[in-house]
């Protein structure tokens, strides 16, 4: 009887947290897919369907222009950001070199700071780079800010492998870029689908470093574009859940590709 | 298979020391190797026979001394320069290529054609029973498939030189005698020189024509592995070799008489090195016998069966803190019963002597 209430009582406070995680994004939903018109107190799907946020949403302010904007700059920065962190934290883990261990501390150290605090020396650097208002630009800020945590997490990864295999590509004739390559990487790749995440999640979901470094209309991200429907004058909130909703696509659908190695990457090295 | 020329080694006065470490692993090695033979290094854990079949392989470069191939020294070439193939404990098979990537590996790093790759490896496989498994991945294969594979690889380059690492200690005990038949016999046909390290005596044993015992860094003996066992130069080689090695007790002789704890021995010999000395006695299980006569007394501790003889385990008297081993009969040792004393005699010409420094004395009874 007494187990019995205690699993109620885990039951039931899974159930509460659920609710309370779940409901605000119901209410976006509800927001996105109603004509606006509130009529059931805290049912979310209590509106009449209507598509018209979408409409408005595609109709007015490039939002198609800036949807393939964020695409293209999180994808760029994600695929360059892994590359430089897998080749870091290979390094990291399995070459001594001078400065080694200051470096690994940086790393760390650059971690407790938050990205917006470099922004003015990255818009000087970009200035001289003239790469001002470029996605050039953003893509190397992104890939460069993602870099640090991307490869403490592959350094970490590549401490697992066994030292066996890589001396054995050794042995084999192959040379320290052959064994990264075709050993060391691909059996990385779980570890790296996780960096890569993060790297792509940290891109798609900036605002303020986009919107200090770009300026044409026609370079803009979609936070940057859904930040304007908000505008305390005029705003629109159900374009802006429409457009929160197209903006959570791309992630779900990679989180749902990726989580056979998520689970992998997360635990790494947990259990030898 | 094309014919390959078997590399001679030499490693002249071979010392090896990590970095950043105080402790030396290695300490002036001298060692010759014929071309085509087989050398086996043994030793405790941590004795440095590992870190010696990494020098040779050139996964690690000596710190004094040379190595030398063919006469020509190899210090700092790399592994791909000094044409050697190493095969590891953990086989150390790339998990994510198949059978077939993971054995053509060596070629395709070599450049060769994807043609002559494919017809190696075939090759390889056909010899090695592996063909049925070209397309598997190693974690679909068993811990003898595993081995054979990790023996593929290091074949398919057709080296001048094969480093094993003890590569049969993860396979179980049937296994590990069929593989290691199995690597006697390769290495009659291939004639390539090899060094090998293990831990198990029947591996050193059966398959070396030469062992290398190493001992805190340093060689202890070289020598075939009648030498180790028959004519073990010092008390600590007599005390690694055999099953259960030999018991190494102090003794005294004087005037024809071998003192054994409260045992004497009649030990007539010419005796030119050091009179009336301490002693250290090797004494293997077919050194003592049960014999009513015997000159020592010793308090039977266990009986271990072994299938057809037995070992019995006794402590003679005066020398109670060494057990030593006595091979007997099945029958024989049924008669026996723990706890109770028996009389043992000593068969001279079996016995090993040593001096307090622990030195072989080649003394032959009269």
């Amino acid at each position: 009887m007494r187990r019995w209430l205690t699993q109620m009582g885990i039951y039931g406070f899974l159930v509460l947290v659920t609710i309370v995680t779940l409901y605000p994004l119901l209410w976006v939903v509800g927001l996105a897919i109603g004509d606006g018109q509130r009529r059931g107190g805290l049912n979310p799907f209590a509106s009449a369907p209507s598509l018209d946020g979408f409409q408005t949403l595609f109709r007015q302010s490039g939002f198609g222009q800036a949807l393939f904007n964020s695409l293209a700059i999180s994808l760029a920065a994600a695929c360059l950001g892994v590359l430089l962190a897998a080749t870091l934290g290979y390094a990291l883990s399995r070459f001594q070199f001078f400065g080694k261990d200051a470096g690994l501390k940086s790393i760390i150290v650059s971690q407790m700071f938050p990205g917006v605090v470099s922004s003015i020396p990255i818009y000087w650097l970009l200035h001289h780079l003239d790469l001002l208002d470029s996605r050039t630009g953003l893509v190397l800020v992104y890939a460069t800010t993602s870099v640090p945590f991307c490869a403490y997490a592959a350094k970490g990864w590549f401490d697992t492998l066994p030292s066996d295999l890589l001396d054995a590509a050794r042995m084999d004739g192959a040379g320290p870029w052959r064994t990264f390559w075709t050993v060391a990487l691909p059996l990385a790749a779980p570890a790296l689908a996780v960096t890569f995440l993060f790297a792509f999640m940290g891109a798609w979901s900036e605002f303020i470093l986009a919107q200090t470094f770009l300026f044409e209309e026609s370079n803009y991200t979609v936070p940057m574009v859904l930040q304007r429907f908000t505008d305390p004058h005029s705003a629109d909130w159900r374009a802006f859940a429409a457009g929160s909703l197209i903006v959570s696509a791309p992630v779900l659908a990679l989180f749902y590709t990726l989580q056979k190695h998520l689970v992998g990457g997360l635990s790494a090295g947990a259990v030898k | 298979m094309g014919a390959v020329k078997p590399v001679s080694l030499a490693l002249e006065g071979l010392g090896f020391t990590f970095p950043g470490a105080d402790e030396p692993v290695l300490r002036d090695i001298h060692l010759k190797m014929d071309a085509g033979g087989f050398l086996v290094l043994v030793g405790e854990s941590g004795c440095g026979k590992s870190t010696l079949l990494r020098l040779l392989a050139g996964l690690e470069k000596p710190t004094n001394g040379s190595i030398l191939f063919d006469g020509v020294e190899v210090n700092e070439l790399e592994p791909r320069e000094r044409d050697v193939a190493m095969v590891f404990q953990s086989y150390a098979l790339y998990p994510h290529m198949t059978v077939a990537e993971n054995l053509g590996f060596p070629l395709r790093v070599a450049k060769q054609s994807p043609e002559s790759v494919r017809s190696r490896v075939g090759e390889v496989a056909e010899a090695l029973g592996l063909s049925a498994l070209l397309q598997r991945k190693p974690g679909e294969l068993s811990g003898g498939q595993r081995q054979r594979v990790a023996m593929g690889r290091a074949m398919v380059r057709q080296p001048r030189l094969f480093l094993f690492d003890e590569p049969l200690s993860n396979l179980d005990a049937n296994l590990r005698a069929q593989m290691r038949a199995e690597l006697g016999q390769r290495h009659r046909e291939l004639g390539i020189t090899t060094v090998y390290v293990t831990h198990d005596q029947v591996e050193a044993m059966t398959l070396a024509d030469s062992i290398a015992l190493l001992r805190n860094g340093r060689l202890e003996q070289v020598g075939s592995p009648e030498d180790c066992f028959m004519r073990p130069e010092t008390d600590y080689v007599a005390s690694f070799f055999g099953q259960p090695p030999a018991a190494v007790v102090p003794g005294a002789w004087s005037d024809g008489i071998l003192q054994l704890g409260q045992g004497q021995v009649p030990f007539k010999a010419d005796w030119s090195q050091g009179q009336d000395s301490q002693l250290k006695v090797g004494l293997r299980p077919d050194a003592l016998v049960l014999d009513t006569e015997g000159s020592l007394e010793g308090h039977l501790d266990e009986v271990e069966y072994t299938g057809a003889e037995c070992r019995a385990y006794f402590r003679l008297r005066g020398l109670e803190d060494h057990r030593v081993c006595v091979s007997i009969d099945s029958n024989e040792a049924a008669k026996l019963n723990v706890g109770t004393t028996a009389r043992l005699g000593v068969l001279n010409d079996r016995i090993l002597l040593f001096g307090a420094d622990g030195k072989a004395l080649r003394v032959t009874p009269e």
